[in-house]
């Protein structure tokens, strides 16, 4: 213990911070903060040795992934990121960051990848001008302010037309795969990237206002945006609700074999996605539910409950054989696999933990 | 030196002829080299045996003009005893990590509409080379594509394993490279590469025959002749003219993906009844046993 405190003094004493701001900032953060940055650190190794064991070690075969269940925890982590908008480029950075060329322009993942490319470009921009304003003391030129209205209206619009219903025609048109082979899913992926988008913002803006005892956004803005989230919650139960009845009376095999999956191996994702959003859906259009700690549950339980949506869209959807008697098809995510996920959150929480320290972001939203 | 009599002769013949029909370490069981050599795998192994291993084989393998191919599997004539999924095995340089190969044998059952009785019928499936293929249609990078002669092909070097394609198969006739395929050096066939970790692949019509003119390994292998191969095109080819019986069918024709293996049956498929895939699941990759 004694050695650790050394080791600790030693690196502070080490971060010579003259003329600085940004390392003076992290610096003079505190104990808490240094720890939970020491924790995040952690983690971010994890990931990163299980990453380098999976893709130059020992092999893809230690996920648990397989010919009948080819797409595992990664996919399911990667739609809930896109979704809601954190890592929403991972895709496309793979991609292009491989140096390879495109060939098979009408392929979706391409369309995607490159949409989130775009998307990446359209936030940065937006970050530009929000920070150039902030940095003026919140009076920016004309021209700044309606370049970052502007910039963050279309992001918006991109985010919704672009990117997230794509993102759910790259399912929607597998015909092999019953569960994902609706018209429904495109629309399904917005409301439900609106919801889990909103969520995380309302978890992350409390937490981080009570992390820094600073109010970050006012009080009437958080109930402004629970009430947004208990509407995008509702549209995405309204559609699941019909979704789930055709799917039950329609009768076709494929359909009823989902169901049955849904309701027996992953009943507890089931009750957990529909039971968590229907629940924090009724508690937000109370009052009390949009106080602090109403959202800060609210919000949690929406995004636990968009998680295990996610995993079942994605892990039911392969579990019915594309052959009648094949077996029974299983998919168990394994420890190296689980790390990668974790370095990932790890590494993005850091990111903002420091990011936020350096940025002056908070000034401009006080009680707008 | 002493001569042989008869008896040592025979005795000593009969140890050398099951040495070659029957080798004690070789990557095939004994029963499976045993059919092998029957069938001329031994032959064409040493015909490639040049110690020649290339990647990409040069030349002879452009798609012949004019020719598009496909396959029809009377199931009638098959007996399930899953010949072609092994010389398909060995043929490609299948690694035994990839399980099953690219040819699965179903055990189905298919009943008569009048007298209601039950017929065990088997039912090897594999890629069906799709006209309209959903994992083409799905590749990011190109790596799968459709060739002029019908062939759906993977460049091994173009995938990036997404793993796209093989969830938009609805055949589930593609396999990934979980871990590096090791295929012993002296079982390689030479003219078919070997694929690195992290790829996809499956059955591909045997290109580095078929181009060349000869037929697959499956149709090789069938010892009932329940395969035939050959060019759609030609309307004097054996394929077209068993597709003139109107006997056959294809997988889930429903889905539109025009498939290219044509499967022959005497009883409506609609009567088929689907219960188990053979070769008994030796720990497929995600199927509990
Ligand atoms: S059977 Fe599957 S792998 Fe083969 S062409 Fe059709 S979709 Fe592609
Ligand atoms: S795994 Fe390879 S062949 Fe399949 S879609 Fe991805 S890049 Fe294409």
């Amino acid at each position: 213990m004694k050695d650790i405190r050394k080791v600790y003094d030693k690196v502070l004493a080490s971060m010579k911070d003259e003329g600085n701001s940004a390392l003076a900032s992290i610096k003079d953060a505190g104990r808490t903060f240094h720890i939970i940055l020491a924790i995040l650190l952690v983690l971010m190794a994890w990931g990163l040795i299980s990453w380098v064991r999976i893709m130059f070690i020992e092999g893809v075969g230690i996920t648990g992934s397989s010919d009948l269940v080819p797409w595992g925890l990664y996919i399911v982590c990667f739609v809930f990121f896109v979704g809601t908008s954190a890592g929403a480029s991972l895709m496309g950075l793979m991609i292009h960051g491989f140096g390879l060329v495109l060939h098979n322009p009408t392929s979706m993942l391409v369309y995607t990848s490159m949409t989130y490319a775009g998307f990446a470009t359209v936030m940065l921009s937006e970050l530009f001008f929000a920070v150039k304003i902030t940095r003026m003391g919140g009076e920016g030129s004309y021209w700044d302010e309606r370049m970052a209205k502007w910039l963050a209206i279309g992001a918006l619009l991109f985010a919704l037309m672009v990117v997230h219903a794509p993102h759910g025609a790259l399912f929607a048109f597998l015909k092999a795969r019953e569960m994902w082979n609706t018209p429904l899913l495109p629309a399904h992926f917005v409301t439900v990237a609106l919801a889990s988008g909103i969520a995380v913002m309302i978890h992350i803006t409390i937490t981080t206002a009570k992390i820094t005892k600073k109010e970050i956004v006012s009080k009437e803005t958080l109930s402004h945006m629970g009430g947004l989230l208990a509407f995008f919650l509702g549209v995405t139960l309204f559609m699941d609700f019909f979704d789930y009845l055709v799917m039950k009376y329609s009768g076709k095999p494929g359909g009823l074999e989902i169901w049955h999956f849904l309701t027996t191996d992953f009943i507890h994702f089931f009750l957990l996605n529909t039971l968590g959003m229907f629940s924090a859906m009724v508690f937000l259009l109370f009052k009390w539910g949009r106080t602090i700690i109403g959202l800060f549950i609210a919000s949690s339980v929406t995004i636990i409950s968009i998680l295990a949506y996610r995993w079942d869209l994605i892990i039911v959807a392969q579990i019915p054989p594309l052959f009648p008697g094949i077996g029974e098809i299983y998919y168990t995510p394994t420890v190296p696999e689980v790390a990668v996920m974790v370095g990932v959150v790890a590494l993005v929480t850091f990111l903002y933990l420091v990011l936020t320290r350096v940025l002056p972001m908070e000034e401009p939203f006080q009680g707008n | 030196m002493k001569k042989l009599n008869r008896r040592e002769f025979v005795k000593l013949a009969g140890i050398a002829g099951g040495y070659v029909l029957w080798p004690p370490k070789s990557g095939l069981a004994g029963s499976e080299a045993l059919w092998s050599s029957k069938l001329g795998i031994v032959g064409d192994i040493i015909e490639g045996a040049t110690g020649f291993n290339p990647t990409k084989p040069e030349g002879a393998l452009e798609p012949i003009p004019g020719v598009k191919f496909a396959m029809v599997i009377d199931l009638d004539k098959c007996i399930g005893c899953r010949r072609c999924s092994y010389a398909c095995k060995r043929e490609n340089n299948v690694p035994d990590a990839i399980s099953p190969p690219y040819i699965t044998v179903f055990e189905t059952e298919s009943v008569t509409g009048v007298s209601g009785i039950y017929h065990p019928t088997e039912m090897p499936v594999q890629c069906n080379h799709c006209d309209d293929a959903p994992c083409v249609q799905v590749c990011p990078t190109g790596a799968s594509y459709k060739s002029p002669d019908g062939i759906v092909m993977i460049d091994y070097d173009k995938c990036i394993g997404c793993r796209y394609c093989m969830v938009a198969c609805p055949y589930q006739a593609r396999r990934f490279n979980w871990f590096h395929p090791e295929v012993p050096y002296k079982d390689r066939n030479p003219l078919v590469p070997m694929r690195e970790e992290g790829v996809v692949e499956k059955c591909t019509f045997c290109v580095h025959r078929t181009r060349k003119g000869k037929t697959t390994r499956c149709v090789e292998a069938c010892p009932n002749k329940a395969r035939t191969f050959g060019n759609l095109n030609d309307p004097d080819s054996e394929v077209s003219k068993l597709i003139k019986s109107e006997r056959w069918w294809r997988l889930k024709d429903e889905l539109n993906t025009g498939c290219n293996i044509y499967y022959l049956t005497r009883h409506s498929k609609k009567n088929m009844v689907w219960y188990k895939p053979l070769p008994p699941p030796q720990n497929i990759r995600g199927l509990r046993s």
